[in-house]
C-alpha cells in the first residue's frame, strides 16, 4: 500500500495564460495532519480542487489514497470528506435533512458521530440553513465531512468564521479523533497558528509554487533568529541568511540551517551573539514569501 | 437523495400545477356546456377533447419551463455545485436524476390530467375514449419534454436556472414567429415541433373529429430524440466543465 495519502508530481494549472499552480510536489503521509499554508490567492484551492478531480490540471499528476485524481475520483470522493473554502449549502434545508442527504453517499456514515458533533459544536439541527449564522454554516460543514468515517479529510480554509471557542474544539477533534481512527488530514489555513498547533506536516505556497515542505519540527528547529551587537558585520542576504535587520549596532538575522557555525563566525569579527532562538511558524512564513519576493 | 432534493424543490410547483391541471380538466364540461350548449353532445365532446389537448400542452409547457429552471443548473447559481459534486457519484447520476425526478412529475401531471379529462368528458357526454383519442395526446408530451430539456440545457449553458428560464421563454415565443416568417416571406419551412402536430389549432376547432387522427411518426421520433439530447449534452458540457 502507498505511505503517503496524496503526491503531487509537477502538478500546474493555468488560468487564461496566468499560472495558478506551478509544478508542485506534495508528499502527504497517510494518517498525518499536514498544514497547507499561503496566502489569499497562493494557489491552496485550486491544488485542492486539482486533487479532488474538481479542476483539470494543466500539467503533472496527483494520486490521492493511491488512486490517479484524474481517472479515479469518485473513488476517491468515497473515501475523503472535504470541507470548501466557500461554506454554502442549501438554502431551505435544515442541517438535519442535510444529513439525511449526505448519509445516503457515504457506506461509512456515523449517526453516532453526527450526534456527538451536532451536540459537540451546538449546531441548531432544525433551523433552515440560510437562517444559521456564518459561524454555525461552518459548523454544519465539519459536522457532514466529521460524520463521513473517511480516511481522508480535506479541509480548505475550514475556521472561516468560526469564534475562538469553536476553533479550539475544531483543533481539539481534529487532533484527537481523526488520528485515532488513522484517517489522514489535509487543511490548508492563513491561520498559522491553528497549523502550528496540530499539524505533524507543513507545506507552504505562494504565487502558486511551493517553497518548502517538511515536518514542522524540522522546519522550526531549521530557522533561527540571531541577534548580535557590533560594528561592521555583514548585512547581506545570502543563501543561509534569509533576511538581516540593522539598527545601529545591533544586526538581527533570521538564518537558515546551521545557526551555531554562522554564530561563531560573528564572534570571530568581533561581535557579540546576544541570542540564538527559534522562529515561530509566523516569522518563518514570512520569511520564505519575502525571500521568494 | 438527490431524487429526494430534487423532489423537495419542485414539490410545491408540482402540487400547484396538479392542481390546476385536474381542476382545469374537471371544469372543462362546465365550460362548455355554458358556453357551447346548443351544439349537440357529440360535437360538444370532439371540441371538448381539442380544447384539453391544447390547454394540457401550454399547462404542461409553462410547467416545463418552471420545472427545466430547477436542477443541476441551480446548483451553480446557488454556489452549492462544489458541495454536490464532491459527493461520490458521476456528474451523469447528477444530470440525470435532476432530469428524471422532473419528468415522473411531468409524466404524473399529464396523466392525471388525461385521466381526469377523458373520464369526466366521456361520462358527461357518453363517448367511447378510444387509444386514438389517447395517442392525441403524444405530441403535447413530447412538446412539453422539449421545452423541458431545452429549459435543463440552457440552465447549464448560463450556469443558472433562472437564466434558462428568461433564455427558454425567449426560444419558445420567438421561434415560432421566425418560423411563420420563414414561412410567410420567403416560403421556407423549418423543422417545427409544429410539425408534430397532425393539424393545427385552427383547423382542430373546426373541425374537433380530427382530433382522432394518428399524429406523424417521424416528427414524432425527431423532437423526442431532440428532448432527449438536451439532458445529454448537458451531461457533456458539465463534464467538461471545472469549478
Amino acid at each position: 500500500m502507498n505511505e503517503l495519502a496524496i503526491e503531487t508530481k509537477d502538478l500546474a494549472k493555468t488560468y487564461a495564460g496566468i499560472r495558478a499552480v506551478s509544478g508542485i510536489n506534495l508528499t502527504v503521509p497517510r494518517g498525518s495532519i499536514y498544514g497547507f499554508l499561503g496566502r489569499n490567492g497562493a494557489g491552496k484551492t485550486t491544488t485542492i480542487k486539482m486533487l479532488l478531480g474538481l479542476v483539470r490540471p494543466t500539467a503533472g499528476s496527483a494520486c490521492v489514497l493511491g488512486m490517479d485524481a484524474r481517472g479515479e475520483h469518485i473513488a476517491i470522493l468515497q473515501r475523503t470528506a472535504f470541507v470548501s473554502e466557500k461554506k454554502a449549502l442549501y438554502p431551505s434545508m435544515t442541517p438535519s435533512e442535510l444529513v439525511r442527504f449526505s448519509r445516503g453517499f457515504y457506506p461509512t456514515w456515523s449517526d453516532s458521530a453526527v450526534e456527538k458533533y451536532a451536540r459537540l459544536f451546538e449546531i441548531p439541527m432544525k433551523q433552515r440553513f440560510e437562517k444559521l449564522s456564518n459561524g454555525n454554516q461552518t459548523k454544519v460543514w465539519l459536522l457532514l465531512a466529521l460524520c463521513q468515517g473517511a480516511d481522508l479529510l480535506i479541509l480548505d480554509e475550514p475556521t472561516t468564521a468560526l469564534d475562538p471557542i469553536t476553533v479550539d474544539q475544531l483543533m481539539h477533534v481534529l487532533a484527537e479523533d481523526a488520528p485515532e481512527r488513522g484517517s489522514t488530514i489535509f487543511f490548508s489555513s492563513h491561520q498559522l497558528e491553528e497549523v502550528e498547533r496540530i499539524a505533524e506536516y507543513a507545506g507552504f505556497i505562494d504565487h502558486g509554487k511551493l517553497l518548502m515542505e517538511a515536518r514542522l519540527d524540522d522546519i522550526k528547529s531549521e530557522f533561527r533568529v540571531i541577534t548580535a551587537a557590533g560594528s561592521s558585520l555583514p548585512a547581506q542576504a545570502s543563501s543561509q541568511v534569509l533576511s538581516v535587520d540593522v539598527e545601529e549596532n545591533f544586526y538581527r538575522y533570521v538564518v537558515t540551517k546551521d545557526a551555531e557555525g554562522f554564530a561563531a563566525r560573528l564572534s570571530q569579527n568581533g561581535a557579540t551573539v546576544t541570542s540564538i532562538a527559534p522562529l515561530g511558524l509566523r516569522e518563518i512564513f514570512l520569511q520564505l514569501v519575502r525571500k521568494e519576493q | 437523495m438527490y431524487f429526494w432534493k430534487c423532489w423537495r424543490e419542485t414539490r410545491v410547483s408540482f402540487f400547484v400545477f396538479l392542481f390546476i391541471a385536474v381542476a382545469l380538466a374537471a371544469l372543462l364540461w362546465k365550460i362548455m356546456d355554458f358556453a357551447m350548449s346548443e351544439l349537440p353532445s357529440k360535437q360538444l365532446f370532439a371540441l371538448a377533447w381539442v380544447i384539453l389537448l391544447f390547454a394540457s400542452s401550454a399547462l404542461l409547457g409553462l410547467a416545463a419551463i418552471s420545472f427545466g429552471a430547477t436542477g443541476i443548473s441551480e446548483e451553480f447559481a446557488h454556489k452549492t455545485a462544489v458541495f454536490l459534486l464532491t459527493k461520490p457519484r458521476s456528474i451523469r447520476y447528477f444530470v440525470w436524476t435532476a432530469w428524471a425526478a422532473n419528468a415522473v412529475q411531468f409524466l404524473t401531471l399529464t396523466v392525471s390530467m388525461m385521466f381526469v379529462g377523458a373520464s369526466i368528458l366521456s361520462w358527461r357526454y357518453h363517448a367511447p375514449i378510444t387509444g386514438r383519442l389517447l395517442l392525441a395526446f403524444v405530441p403535447g408530451v413530447i412538446l412539453t419534454f422539449l421545452i423541458f430539456g431545452m429549459t435543463y440545457l440552457l440552465g447549464v449553458l448560463h450556469k443558472s436556472g433562472r437564466d434558462g428560464f428568461l433564455s427558454s421563454l425567449g426560444v419558445v415565443i420567438l421561434f415560432p414567429i421566425v418560423c411563420l416568417a420563414l414561412e410567410h416571406f420567403w416560403q421556407i419551412h423549418l423543422p417545427s415541433p409544429a410539425d408534430m402536430y397532425p393539424f393545427g389549432m385552427s383547423e382542430l376547432m373546426s373541425h374537433p373529429e380530427l382530433a382522432s387522427t394518428l399524429p406523424p411518426f417521424w416528427p414524432l421520433v425527431g423532437w423526442l430524440s431532440v428532448a432527449l439530447a438536451c439532458p445529454f449534452i448537458a451531461q457533456l458540457v458539465l463534464e467538461r466543465t471545472e469549478l
